[in-house]
């Protein structure tokens, strides 16, 4: 059991990762058909693995109903929503006949929706609530302002101060203010020379993203990249091996 | 005393300013000013030169979450192209529920330029395509492996609108516009390996991720957030949603700021007590 477990998904990993280590370096036709026909599979598993979730959901929140736990009533909601939209996306719907213009038929699916089930039940429940759930977070955040972003220490002040700058020049006011404001600026010598441009607002916050930002996402953005490179070699050498599951061999 | 009365202002005030904020401003009609932004100014400039014809396209990548601030860049994105008669192909990546968004968007602005577009010849929607990364791979090596077939389940092979189109290398731009990590697979599995020119459509909370690509010239331009998408709306020349959503969100933003000084005035009021 234990060649079927673990020697042949580490061969099968060993060897496809270093053919596609390789195969942005190969200019033959194979090489881009061979990425081509892996794409397709991961595309069909990735199809599969929709329909797994959902059989994985499914027998979830059915075993939290059967067993009447904490909070078994969201479950029940929940599994109503799924056969609600489940039954209302496979039923037919009247959309215009590409054959025949002015001409409507029915089918399951496609573009140039007239009626459907379906989307009548994405447009007027589920896209509020997603709108909504987005949209509460923009309270939080003013709380959230209100009561943390204090001046604690000098990481704090520049993360606040930060933050005014890009708030205050991502609204069209600020542009104007800071117009205002580099006017009066330009007779001080001892600024730098961005501080007194016209557009004061934008610049400063384009110079804020620009400059220590960018640094900041391209220092981590290399930790990241690095730290994948690394991951990537463990696995295909086969030191990682958290990904073929625990268990018996 | 309960946690509440504690605060120097209660919980409930701070969501009822909230709220007012963005109600009265998105009732009241009162014109913003000008709000230049080089990097979407960048991006309007790149559509702006791309010859009539020039085959153009766009990835929705977004939910009904983030739909208040890329439905308007979309609507002004598309306006653009159909002005500019530039064919463009839409698609999808990020999830299932992006492709309604998708097809309202563009069944409106369709509209608005009924007459002068024409389905399969002016622009296509293609459709869904599950594993991004994968998708991406492989519409680089061959665009109609995984989009065989449009929405109307008619082979893209032979439509007008894709005429010349085999690789993503054939597009004359690419624009995502994503709420999420899909620009990361179309710059790594797509820009970088193919090197067509790309512009991005994004969240506020994204935007400040991908400067450093700017930079280095992986994407041309880039609109990032609400205020961006009411510059673009700007450069375009027809008032869309952004507009009165950004007379809120100007307010919001000044309120905000003002909470941070009240907070901090506050905050060293009591520790000098």
């Amino acid at each position: 059991m234990r060649f079927f477990k673990r020697t042949i998904p580490l061969a099968l990993t060993f060897v496809i990762g270093v053919v596609f280590f390789l195969q942005p370096f190969s200019p033959h036709p194979f090489s881009g058909k061979l990425l081509e026909l892996f794409s397709n599979w991961v595309a069909i598993v990735a199809s599969v693995s929709l329909v797994l979730g959902l059989g994985s959901l499914f027998l979830v929140h059915l075993g939290k109903i059967r067993k009447q736990g904490a909070g078994w009533g969201y479950s029940a909601v929940l599994l109503s929503c799924f056969f609600w939209i489940s039954v209302a996306g496979f039923w037919p719907m009247k959309v215009d006949d590409p054959q025949h213009e002015g001409q409507t038929i029915w089918k399951i699916g496609g573009d140039g929706v007239i009626e459907s089930h379906y989307f009548w039940i994405y447009w007027n429940v589920y896209r509020p609530c997603g709108a909504t759930m987005f949209s509460i977070l923009g309270f939080f955040i003013a709380s959230a302002a209100f009561r943390a972003f204090r001046a604690r220490s000098l990481e704090a002040t520049l993360l606040l101060v930060s933050a005014v700058i890009i708030m205050v020049g991502n609204i069209p006011w600020g542009f104007e203010w800071g117009g205002g404001l580099a006017g009066s600026l330009k007779g001080v010598n001892w600024l730098p020379d961005f501080t007194k441009a016209q557009t004061l607002g934008p610049d400063i916050r384009d110079w804020v993203l620009t400059v220590p930002n960018m640094a900041a996402k391209r220092a981590i953005l290399f930790g990241v990249v690095l730290g994948g490179i690394a991951t990537s070699l463990r696995i295909i050498f086969g030191i990682e091996r958290s990904y073929l599951g625990g268990g018996r061999d | 005393m309960s946690q509440e009365t504690k605060r120097p202002i209660a919980r409930w005030v701070i969501f009822l300013l909230v709220a007012l904020a963005a109600v009265i401003p998105y009732l009241m009609k009162f014109e913003l000013p000008e709000l230049p932004a080089e990097v979407v100014d960048a991006l309007y400039k790149e559509v702006e030169a791309l010859p009539e014809g020039t085959p153009v396209l766009i990835s929705f990548d977004f939910d009904p979450g983030a739909e208040a601030e890329l439905d308007p860049m979309a609507r002004a994105i598309l306006r653009q192209c159909f002005r500019k008669k530039l064919r463009v192909i839409n698609l999808s990546l990020y999830m299932p529920q992006a492709v309604p968004l998708m097809q309202g968007v563009i069944r409106d602005i369709s509209k608005e330029y009924e007459g002068r577009v024409t389905k399969g010849t002016d622009y296509v929607v293609v459709g869904f395509s599950p594993a991004a990364q994968a998708s991406i791979n492989g519409m680089g090596e061959d665009f109609y492996s995984v989009f065989p077939r449009d929405m109307d389940d008619r082979p893209l092979k032979g439509m007008p609108v894709m005429k010349g189109i085999s690789t993503l290398k054939d597009f004359g731009l690419v624009i995502d516009l994503a709420a999420g990590s899909l620009p990361d697979y179309w710059l790594v599995f797509g820009q970088s390996k193919h090197h067509f020119k790309m512009g991005l459509g994004c969240t506020a909370v994204m935007a400040t991720d991908y400067y450093p690509y700017l930079q280095s010239k992986q994407l041309v331009g880039m609109i990032g957030g609400m205020s961006a998408g009411y510059r673009y709306e700007k450069l375009v020349g027809i008032p869309g949603p952004a507009g009165s959503a950004m007379r809120s969100l100007s307010v919001i933003h000044l309120l905000i700021v003002a909470l941070v000084i009240v907070g901090n005035i506050v905050y060293f009021a009591q520790r000098r007590r």
